[in-house]
Parts: C-alpha cells; structure tokens; sequence
C-alpha cells in the first residue's frame, strides 16, 4: 500500500480550492454518482459527471469506495457494479479500491430485491467463505488492493459460529483467507461501541491492525435512543482518541479519510470540513513520523 | 442458520415492516432459529433499522418526483409516497431509476387530465432528455435531404400538454398564487437538444412527432403535406433521430 496521507469523498458542493493547496492527499471516488442505472441495470458511467470529477481532482490520486456491490449477498452480489468499474478502472486509474462489509440485496425467484438499507453480516464460517472467495477475485481483477470497511449496526445478537465470535471475527477471519485489507472505519467501531455497549478499545485490540489498509473518521447524531453513524458533523473527540490509539500499529494504513456525506454538506461548512483534514493531518503526521 | 435463510428473512421484514411470521415463509430454518430471528425482530434496533430504511426510501421518492408531488396537497402526497414504499418502491438509490418508476405510479393515481399528471408526464420527460442530454450532439440537417432518410421519434423526447401556462402552475407551485382552472392545451416539446429540455411547441410538430412511432422516410413525410422547416426543427431538437439501421450506415 503507498502511503498517501489525508483524504476526502469526492463532494460536488465543495469548493474547489479544498481539493487544491495541499489540504488533502488523495480523493476517495464513489463512481456510483458518476453512473445512471438503466433499464436491466447496467451502470452506465456518465461521461460530463467524470470529467467533472476528474477535473475537480486534478493531478491528486485517487481510490475507489463502492456502495452498490453488496458483497456479502448470498443470492449474488452486483456483477453490473463490477462491470462498470472495470470501464471506471480504464478511464481512471486507482490506487486501491474498497467496500462495506454488508448486504443489500436478497433473491426473490429469479429477481433481486433491493432492501434500501444496508444490513449486517453474520459471524459465521458461511459468510466467511461466502465474502472471502469473492474478495479475492476483485482483488485480482483490479489488480489492487481491496478493501472491506466494518460497518455500523443497531441489531443485537446476530447469528454467530463460536469459530468466528464476533464482527470483529468475522472481519478478520475474511481478511486473511479473502487476502484483502480492512477499511478501518472508527466511527463505525464508535457507533458499534456505544449502542451494543462494547469497549471500542478492546474491539480494535482484537482486530487485525497489520491488515487494516485506510482509516474513515466521520461524525453521527443521536436519534431514538441510537448514536446512528449519519456522517453529518464533526468527528467525535472519542473517534479522535481511537485514531491517535489505532493509527501507530497499523504499518500498512495508506491514509485517513474524513467522511461526509454530500447532503450534509451545506450544514457542516467547507470551513469545518478543511479544520478536520488539519486535525487528521496533524495525528498522521505524528503518528508517521514516530 | 443458513445465510440465505438469515438474509431473506431480514431483508424481507425490513423491507415489509411486518411480523416475523411472514417474513420467515417457506424458509428452512428450525424452530429455535425462528426464535432467534424474533428476538431481532422485536428489537429496538431492528425498529430503528426498519424507521432508517422507511426514512431514506421516502426520501428518495419525495426528490425523484419533487415537482409532481409540489402541486398536491400534502395529504396526497404522503398518502402516493406510503403507497409507494409500501409496496417496495424507494429503495433504488439512484435517482434517475427510481424517479421515473415513481413518476410512471403516480400517472396511474392522478386523475387524467388534471395539472398533476401534466406535471408529472413533464417531469418524466425532462429526466428522460436529460439522461442523454450530455451525450447528444445536434445532427446535420443535411442527412435528411438523402432520399432514403428514415427517422423515428425519439425515446428521449415527448410533447406534454398543460392545461394551463407552466408559468402560472409554477406560480402555485410556490403559493405565489391559485392553482389555474383547467384551459385548453398548452404543447411543450421537451427533448435533450433544447435550452432547459423544453420550449412551446404548435399542433403540427406534435402530430408528426405521433407519426413517427414508426420509422418513416423524410421523403414520405414531405408527401404527407409536412413540412422539411418541422422535420428539422425537431430533428435538431433531438426529438426525432435516425432509425438504427440508418445510424449504422453513418
């Protein structure tokens, strides 16, 4: 993994100049905003979006963070997603290319349904080999890295083999035999942490940290009793201290990257957003050069 | 559990919001892996998981549609959004798909005519022009003085009719004043050539652009008494193309 330093989403209401000026090292693209979906679901890229993207990004570097692959669907994962990025990949090179450990979509006779959510995988030996087969052929279809990000979850006692244990299990057991790398999202650990009642600390002392390849760092809201992972404020200081804990023992992390979600945007303000690259900035640095 | 079984059965009751039971039909799983299941089911966190996905599919139908649903009362608008994700709609999370699947629900429910469907078949229109809108590039006129011309009407384009001035639904739209009685037609062609997708467009445009569901050759078309000034303006609007045969031969 090359060690690019700080990143951010590509957001199409941000300023120019936050992509420019050294405040950040590298753009994660989620080219799924730069496709329409046709009739029978293809994923059509929409060229004026990608020269908008790659003018925006200029000469910075760029890595790939999908959304629509559902990867750990049993029934089968979203081949018109891989299709498209096999004609992103030609268009733009990317340093290394990730996803989110989940399901989104189930079978239904020979349809796929889509479930509009996001949902979490169990810890069983079945979903290990499921999302590990199928890891290591993205990996060497893109010829790559690949990378699988821990998700938040608000669903207690999901089915589990005492073999695997937990998420954190799961996520380990997925990345050695699927020889891919873990996104490392602390906020999602954070979320995970305060609704499930766990120590964030104890949870990424048993993950794999020689395996974590990127850092997220993001912000989320209260909502029903839930700390919901809503990427729209600024990163909790607890999600700070798990960066400053986690970042010095993970030798191959290529970067940190401060999610937004686009619609939040306007309410968080370019001003804030370039005051968390800095602070992100500050605890690489520190970090790298320890 | 097996993981399709874990999945189908999570997935369907998130997407339907109802008891376990159903959820778990005709699944294989045993009678302490239903139990399981229900203690998800019942949670507070999988109420929380349902409420997100409720919440996101709305949203993504409330913006796919936004023009549509601005000039109904809120009720009815709620009550087409319920309907909506209620029977599986909102969960496509990109926004040209699942806005033109909503739109096409709406024209079935909105009565015809009324100010909604025009709006609605006008907002369907614009998004099917400008789908292609970055792609196209005005063809040359002079293709169609080749005798064996055959054009089609375009899939991007459509002639809508209001029933009143878009500018006064507008007007309503943003409660700068009353929602005009019903008047004769007002055509607009909305076509991915066109400044803005759309502009007024006279009887004569619309009935050539009917008759060419068919392909037909310019050169029948002049016969049938049209005019080459029609044929070419809505050639360069993009409402009318070339047939595929005669693409390929480009």
């Amino acid at each position: 993994m090359a060690a690019l330093g700080i990143g951010l989403p590509y957001l199409q209401q941000l300023p120019l100049e936050v992509y420019r000026g050294g405040i950040v090292d590298f753009v994660e693209v989620t080219p799924e905003v730069l496709c329409r979906e046709r009739r029978g679901g293809t994923l059509e890229l929409l060229p004026d979006r990608l020269k908008r993207a790659q003018d925006v990004c200029g000469a910075l570097p760029i890595v790939v963070h999908g959304v629509e692959l559902s990867i750990g669907s049993a029934h089968s994962c979203n081949t018109a997603y891989l299709e498209m990025l096999d004609r992103f990949q030609t268009l733009w090179p990317f340093q290394w290319h990730s996803e989110h450990l989940i399901f989104q979509t189930i079978g239904q006779d020979a349809h796929t349904l889509n479930i509009g959510v996001p949902m979490p995988m169990p810890a069983t030996v079945e979903a290990v080999q499921l999302v590990a087969g199928r890891s290591a052929a993205i990996k060497q279809r893109y010829g790559v890295p690949f990378l699988l990000e821990n998700t938040a979850h608000y669903l207690p006692e999901l089915p589990s083999d005492p073999e695997i244990g937990d998420d954190v299990g799961l996520m380990n057991a997925i990345c050695e035999q699927g020889d891919c790398l873990q996104l490392l999202d602390l906020h999602n650990v954070w979320c995970n942490a305060v609704n499930h009642h766990r120590d964030p600390f104890a949870m990424i002392d048993h993950m794999r940290l020689d395996r974590v390849g990127e850092f997220h760092v993001a912000g989320g809201s209260w909502q029903e009793g839930f700390w919901m992972d809503a990427h729209d404020s600024r990163v909790p200081e607890q999600v700070w201290e798990l960066l400053e804990y986690t970042l010095p023992r993970t030798p191959q992390a290529g970067g940190v990257v401060f999610e937004v979600l686009e619609e939040h945007v306007p309410g968080i303000g370019a001003d804030l957003i370039v005051n968390e690259l800095a602070r992100a900035r500050g605890i690489w640095n520190r970090c790298r050069s320890s | 559990m097996s993981l399709i079984a874990f999945q189908t059965a999570l997935g369907r009751t998130v997407r339907a919001r109802q008891g376990a039971q159903i959820s778990c039909e005709g699944l294989d799983l045993s009678e302490q892996e239903r139990h399981n299941l229900v203690r998800i089911f019942e949670s507070s966190g999988f109420r929380a998981t349902a409420r997100i996905q409720r919440s996101w599919c709305e949203s993504r139908a409330a913006i796919g549609a936004r023009l549509t649903l601005s000039i109904l009362p809120l009720a009815q608008r709620r009550e087409l959004i319920r309907e909506w994700v209620d029977g599986g709609g909102g969960t496509n999370s990109f926004f040209a798909a699942e806005a033109a699947a909503f739109l096409e629900f709406i024209a079935q429910r909105v009565p015809d005519p009324s100010h909604a469907l025009s709006l609605c078949r006008l907002e369907h229109a614009v998004l099917c022009a400008e789908a292609v809108a970055a792609q196209f590039i005005p063809p040359d006129v002079a293709q169609l003085d080749e005798p064996e011309c055959m054009v089609c009407a375009s899939p991007h384009a459509a002639f809508v009719a209001l029933f009143a001035e878009l500018e006064q639904l507008l007007l309503a739209i943003e409660g700068q004043g009353p929602l005009p009685p019903m008047s004769e037609p007002h055509i607009l062609l909305v076509a991915p050539g066109l400044p803005g997708f759309a502009r007024p467009a006279d009887t004569a445009e619309a009935a050539l652009w009917r008759s060419l569901a068919e392909p037909q050759r310019v050169e029948t078309l002049l016969h049938q008494g049209n005019v080459l000034a029609t044929i070419e303006a809505l050639w360069t609007a993009g409402a009318i193309e070339a047939t595929l045969h005669e693409r390929a031969l480009r």
